[in-house]
């Protein structure tokens, strides 16, 4: 009940909403069902599956029916033949979706950044990063300017600045003549629009001429070298530069707003990229190509295709299996903890951009790539020479859960000193199958049970769930991560538990699979291999979210996911093809008017 | 843009005797400053240095065990502290005479709005207040007010703002640990959060920036410029904010309301009254990471930020600070066991005494209570005015915004240190009953010179206990 929070991450449950599976969690120790719809939201656990309406909505799952669609009252249930999904009526017209004006990230900062100049600048570390308390770093709140961080993006412009003005004969091409004005404006017509991604007005231009005349004026005029360093401290904290924000004009429907090309252009790139657009997109957007789908989505190809995208992606799955920016060297010897990452990395660049694999091979693949310490760590054959050099392995039966099995997130759930069965069942539920339990209700902490030093952890759990506010929740949560229990806080097999030396029980209980029994993590895997109608829906909420940087609506769900992830099935759930599916979204092409 | 305000005018430095001033402006360059001329130095060595606060704040309990007092000295109202105090407070035995130890404040604040265990009792601990979306657009307290998430700020400001404030004083804020999310405790004026700076050079640079003994570099120069810059910055917010509507206008707004609070707090002119300030940490602190929610450093970084308090203290850069302890999840503690973890899994699950040993919990709640006799030494070794200590002038205020392992707010674990110049009558153990800290702070502001009538919450009470009642009788001695 003092699991960290995921407060992004929490869906509520709405009674009667056709577009999420109501699911009642079953008491799985006792076998008997538990309506958690009650009448008091704090006792509530809000159990659902919101996940691109993998069913016809409004089904009870628990006759065993999952994800056919034949729940029967979605407008078009379980007419279109597509795989168990089944689409509701979506007219673009009446889709309210929002993508909200959102900081540049620290990855994209230093990115823009270096585009920018023709040398290398050194940002430093003060550039604020983004909050790891949502869903995704590339969320809108998650990029939030609190004021503690203006003065770290003042100072940081300022140190930016002043490394161009040290090499002002490779930014401003002009020599000044007179006041210098003139070749001020030159500079800035030729900067500001690669700054800002987009052609700029003529008084965007003047009003930083206003200041560059102020500050060669006054008490201490600056000369024209630093004069232009005072500009680009303005331009570098303007909200056209930091800020990623898709104005869009009105068009036939009304509400909604069509995004120009340029806007378009960057949603792209930094989606794929976490970089500005290219000359290519920008060549793309003068002419007017990018409110064409087919173009739109022969881009996203091309840009997957960029060894660029290779690392955008595999932050992408990092984040959605939690296990992003995390070291654990606390817990293993230097050298294994700085394998864990590029291990994960690895393997989802390989089944994304080389294997071309599906969802499938994604959570249950055999295989990981392993260099000598974690070979070593994994007790694996050592065959690799050294850490630098990478192999292909194939892993033992209890490891064969793709990306479960991963050290990174295996770890990433548990504690330094030992595994969470909390934590790694709520990561299990909620990124895996898109079913939150939500937060722990209030004064859930103060009725934890206090149990005698050196009681186990299953002691302590069965203790909070015979307490009626915990169980709700801690039955569905608890009985998933027991199933987890056979990898230990690293990720390596483990048949006793630490320290009282008792047999690892790794037998759990899946709620969202209609309470399938499974025994240890490559159990839990075949499970979701199997159940990928429910798992592939999830994971094109997850890269839905990730793309347009929030929490999507309802109607969202029902539309533009359940149009992602109907494509994603079509596919037989490939990964390449779920990414490029984002840009045939009316997500990329348009935005909500707000008054 | 608000008149330079000068902030402290008086008093002499620790060693190198102050006979220059400086000014803190908008940036690098040094402001032109008439009224120099009115503080020679012996003009100045003649005045009484003036008061100072640091508040240091934890967020953990005070229930090592679960049966035994371990915080309170077991003694009786207005009584002197017994010579081996308690548990908790035994790293303090030394300083006996110099602290007060107060019992019996409620932060009855915390209970306004639903809260888990620590969203609410961190961003009510010091504000004495309910969150913003707790009131209803005319200040008054809605029936069901919503969850007090990480989301939250308070709705008044945080004591620590509120007197630096009142003393035109700028807020020395620092911070121990990763920045707060949960631990939200200080809001500025504005109702803004404050996250705190870790790295104490960082903070120096700050607030010390504009004094140059020398010409100015272009970096200087650069800065000199802040207020031109950011006032076109803003011009810039203001094109883009007539395009845009929804959240988009409200985080874009909000961003840009803090530029001007920005420019504003760089207007602040500080006066200095020791020569060529310098900083350096009593350990080095190459390469320590300020954002470590592990802790594995918080004993050279915080010995580093009571180095810098001292030094802002005594050249009078500031009067107010605040050292916030805000890792309270997965602190390691290597420092109380030989370098090597004191436990491997979260302090924080140990704290509710999931797992750990009583000993464990005890060693880890005493190293906070050493911090703060630290401070008390530190102070108290570094000159002040014409033959006293900083610590005559200073008051160390510690306290966590939990007592209880339950995460229970009810008398809250309070520590004084220093007597302000003979203010305060110190050695004492003070027991309320049922008081809050509503009335604890307004007592503050008053033995610190600011004649405020109430702090806080005054409205209606909780469970029996009053908001307000007025300041705590006795307190003074």
């Amino acid at each position: 009940m003092t699991e960290p929070q995921t407060p992004a991450l929490t869906s509520v449950n709405l009674e009667g909403s056709t577009s999420m599976i109501q699911v009642r969690l079953h008491d799985a120790r006792f076998g008997a069902l538990v309506c958690l719809i009650l009448s008091v939201p704090m006792l509530a656990c809000s159990g659902s599956i919101n996940a691109g309406s993998t069913g016809g909505g409004g089904g009870d799952r628990s006759g065993g029916n999952a994800g056919n669609g034949n729940g029967g009252n979605s407008k078009t249930g379980g007419n279109n033949n597509t795989g168990g999904i089944s689409v509701p009526d979506c007219p673009t017209a009446v889709l309210p979706f929002s993508f909200e004006a959102v900081r540049l990230t620290d990855v994209q900062y230093r990115n823009t950044i270096s585009s920018l100049f023709s040398f290398p600048i050194d940002i430093g570390t003060k550039y604020p990063t983004s909050s790891s308390r949502y869903a995704f770093t590339s969320f809108a709140a998650a990029n939030d300017v609190l004021y503690a961080d203006l003065q770290n993006i003042l100072e940081t412009s300022e140190s930016i600045a002043l490394q161009a003005v040290d090499k002002i004969a490779q930014v401003v091409s002009c020599a000044p003549t007179g006041d210098g004005v003139a070749c001020a404006r030159t500079f800035l017509q030729g900067f500001l629009p690669r700054a800002y991604r987009r052609p700029v007005q003529t008084a965007e231009i003047d009003h930083l001429i206003t200041l560059y005349s102020a500050v060669r004026a006054g008490t201490d005029p600056l000369d024209f070298n630093l004069a232009i360093g005072a500009v680009l401290v303005s331009v570098l904290q303007s909200p056209q530069f930091l800020y990623r924000v898709d104005i869009g004009t009105p068009g036939v429907t009304p509400g909604l707003l069509k995004l120009d090309g340029f806007e378009v252009a960057s949603r792209l790139s930094y989606l794929f990229w976490d970089s500005p657009p290219d000359d290519i997109l920008k060549t793309r957007a003068t002419k007017g190509d990018l409110g064409n789908k087919d173009v739109l989505v022969s881009e996203a190809e091309r840009l997957l295709a960029d060894p660029r995208a290779r690392t955008t992606v595999a932050r992408f799955f990092s984040e959605w299996m939690g296990a992003s920016g995390k070291v654990f060297a606390d817990r293993v010897a230097a050298p294994i903890a700085a394998s864990f990452a590029p291990e994960f990395d690895r393997f989802v660049t390989d089944a994304v951009f080389d294997a071309d694999a599906d969802i499938g091979a994604l959570v249950s693949a055999g295989h990981t790539f392993a260099n000598k310490s974690l070979q070593q760590h994994y007790g694996l054959p050592v065959t690799a020479k050294d850490d630098n050099d990478w192999l292909r392995v194939d892993l033992p039966p209890k490891l064969r859960a793709g990306v479960l099995s991963k050290a990174q997130v295996a770890a990433a759930h548990a504690h330094t000193g030992d595994t969470s069965v909390i934590l790694r069942g709520n990561f299990a539920l909620g990124r895996l199958t898109c079913f939150d339990v939500g937060l722990p209700p209030a004064g859930a902490v103060a009725m934890n049970p206090e149990l005698p030093p050196g009681s186990t952890q299953r002691a302590r759990i069965e203790a909070r769930s015979s307490i009626a506010l915990c169980k709700s929740c801690h039955s569905a949560m608890d009985w998933m991560g027991y199933g987890m229990e056979d990898l230990d806080q690293v990720g390596r097999i483990r048949d006793t538990y630490q320290g009282n030396g008792t047999p690892v029980d790794a037998a759990g209980i899946a709620v969202p699979f209609d309470d399938a029994t499974f025994t240890g993590t490559a159990g839990l895997a075949s499970l979701l291999k199997a159940n990928a109608e429910i798992t592939g829906a999830c994971l094109a909420t997850q890269w839905y979210r990730f793309a347009t940087a929030h929490t999507e609506d309802e109607t969202e769900s029902q539309c533009h996911i359940t149009a992602l992830n109907k494509a994603f099935a079509n596919s037989s759930y490939n990964l390449k093809a779920l990414l490029v599916g984002i840009a045939r979204s009316d997500a990329m092409l348009f935005r909500k008017e707000v008054k | 843009m608000s008149r330079p305000r000068i902030q402290s005018l008086s008093a002499v430095t620790p060693g190198d005797l102050g006979r220059r001033h400086f000014l803190r402006g908008a940036g690098g360059a040094a402001v032109g400053v008439p009224l120099l001329e009115y503080f020679s130095g012996n003009a100045q060595a003649q005045m009484t240095p003036p008061k100072r606060v640091l508040f240091m704040t934890a967020g953990h309990s005070q229930e090592p065990s679960a049966t035994g007092e371990s915080w309170s000295p077991v003694a009786t109202h207005n009584a002197a502290l017994p010579a081996n105090l308690s548990p908790i407070l035994s790293p303090l035995i030394a300083h006996r005479d110099r602290l007060l130890v107060v019992d019996g404040i409620d932060n009855i604040a915390s209970g306004l709005q639903p809260t888990n265990g620590h969203n609410g009792t961190s961003r009510t601990m010091l504000s004495a207040m309910p969150i913003k979306k707790a009131l209803d657009a005319n200040g008054n307290l809605l029936a069901a007010p919503p969850e007090c998430t990480i989301g939250e700020d308070s709705a008044g400001p945080s004591i620590d703002y509120f007197l630096a404030d009142a003393w035109k004083e700028t807020m020395l804020s620092l911070r121990v640990g990763s920045p707060p999310d949960e631990h939200v405790r200080s809001f500025r004026m504005d109702l803004s959060r404050d996250l705190h700076e870790g790295n104490p050079q960082t903070a120096f640079t700050r607030l010390f920036q504009g004094y140059k003994g020398g010409t100015l570099s272009a970096a200087d120069r650069l800065r000199g410029k802040r207020t031109s810059i950011l006032d076109n910055v803003r011009g810039n917010f203001d094109r883009l904010l007539t395009k845009v509507g929804g959240e988009d206008k409200i985080r874009l707004q909000r961003h840009a309301d803090q530029i001007r609070q920005l420019e504003t707090s760089l207007q602040t002119v500080v006066r200095l009254v020791c020569d060529n300030p310098t900083y350096k940490a009593p350990q080095a602190l190459t390469g320590v990471n300020f954002n470590d929610g592990d802790g594995r450093n918080d004993d050279k970084i915080v010995a580093g930020q009571l180095e810098l308090v001292k030094m802002a203290f005594a050249c009078q850069a500031t009067r107010v600070a605040h050292i916030h302890f805000s890792n309270i999840q997965t602190n390691k503690f290597p420092f109380l066991n030989g370098g090597q973890d004191l436990f491997s899994i979260g302090w924080h699950g140990i704290i509710h005494r999931d797992e750990g040993t009583d000993q464990q919990r005890l060693q880890t709640m005493q190293w906070y209570t050493k911090v703060v006799a630290d401070a008390v030494s530190l102070f108290a070794a570094t000159p002040d005015g014409d033959k006293g200590t900083l610590l005559d002038n200073t008051l160390i205020v510690f306290m966590s915004s939990l007592r209880q392992s339950w995460h229970g707010t009810i008398n809250l674990p309070i520590i004084l240190a220093g007597n302000l110049g003979g203010t305060l009558k110190t050695g004492r153990y003070l027991k309320y009953n049922k008081r809050t800290t509503g009335d604890f702070f307004t007592t503050l502001l008053n033995v610190l010179d600011v004649p405020a009538k109430s702090f806080g919450w005054t409205t209606g009470a909780r469970d029996g206990t009053p908001f307000f009642t007025g300041p705590l009788p006795g307190f003074v001695g």
